[in-house]
């Protein structure tokens, strides 16, 4: 009898790594999309507010210097994990950090292409006739791809801690 | 002979306020998934999977969720991991 059951994307292995399941054209997809937004954030556009958030909503000049320390960094993440994306494109494994870089940047993917989307929390079925129908789909499909990464990290934590 | 020494007052409030809690909010948004955010606050601040959601949940039906204090420079550090995860993070604290 067939199985309808949807085997996970990203599943933990005896060796402590994750087996990772997505096809060639989903990876590089998922690489090109990261790049897309690094460029995006290299010429600071609007959609990449999000990715570059207020630390200190009510004081202007204390956010400022938030920033001038924060932004470099969070760069410095976000290229980290692009590169370990492109490093481990044709792995049959990944280790927790690697698969943490590929969340963190699809997460990053799906902020940006949420907030170019203008994504409220009560949006209706995809519109067929829509402009934005394309995007629309690749949001939701990274987010079904978020969807196992996280379920996959979150087997390796304590569930009882703190 | 001894130069006169400039004597600044302090403002007291200052101190004071500096050492008030900061407190650390997560808003709401509409993009990051529940599961996500969840996700990051065991991480981040290892937190167990119940008050893990339950933060989640406060933040996605109340609009925001109070996730940790401390420090300023405590506060900082957290609201800066926040931010590496995609989380919308801001501080806080009483004046």
């Amino acid at each position: 009898m067939p199985s309808f059951r949807r085997k996970p994307l990203f599943a933990p292995n005896r060796a402590g790594t994750f087996d990772f399941h997505l096809s060639d054209d989903v990876r590089q997809w998922l690489i090109r999309l990261a790049e897309d937004v690094q460029i995006l954030t290299d010429e600071d556009t609007d959609d990449t507010r999000r990715l570059f958030p207020t630390a200190y909503p009510d004081d202007a000049d204390r956010d400022a210097g938030y920033q001038i320390l924060a932004r470099g960094h969070l760069m410095d993440q976000r290229n980290d994990a692009l590169a370990v994306m492109r490093h481990t494109a044709h792995n049959s494994t990944l280790t927790q950090d690697e698969l943490a870089a590929w969340m963190r940047s699809v997460n990053d993917v799906r902020l940006v292409l949420g907030t170019r989307l203008d994504v409220g929390e009560d949006d209706a079925e995809l519109d067929l006739d829509s402009p934005d129908f394309d995007e629309r789909v690749a949001y939701e499909n990274l987010g079904a791809v978020l969807h196992h990464m996280v379920d996959a990290m979150s087997a390796t934590l304590d569930p009882g801690a703190q | 002979m001894t130069s006169p020494i400039e004597v600044r007052e302090t403002d007291l409030d200052d101190v004071v306020d500096e050492d008030k809690p900061w407190r650390v909010i997560v808003w709401n948004d509409p993009i990051n998934l529940m599961n996500y955010v969840a996700f990051v606050f065991r991480k981040v601040f290892g937190y167990s999977e119940e008050k893990a959601n339950r933060l989640m949940l406060d933040v996605h039906h109340k609009g925001r969720a109070n996730v940790s204090s401390g420090t300023r420079t405590e506060a900082e550090r957290d609201v800066h991991k926040l931010h590496g995860h995609g989380l919308w993070a801001t501080m806080e604290h009483d004046s």
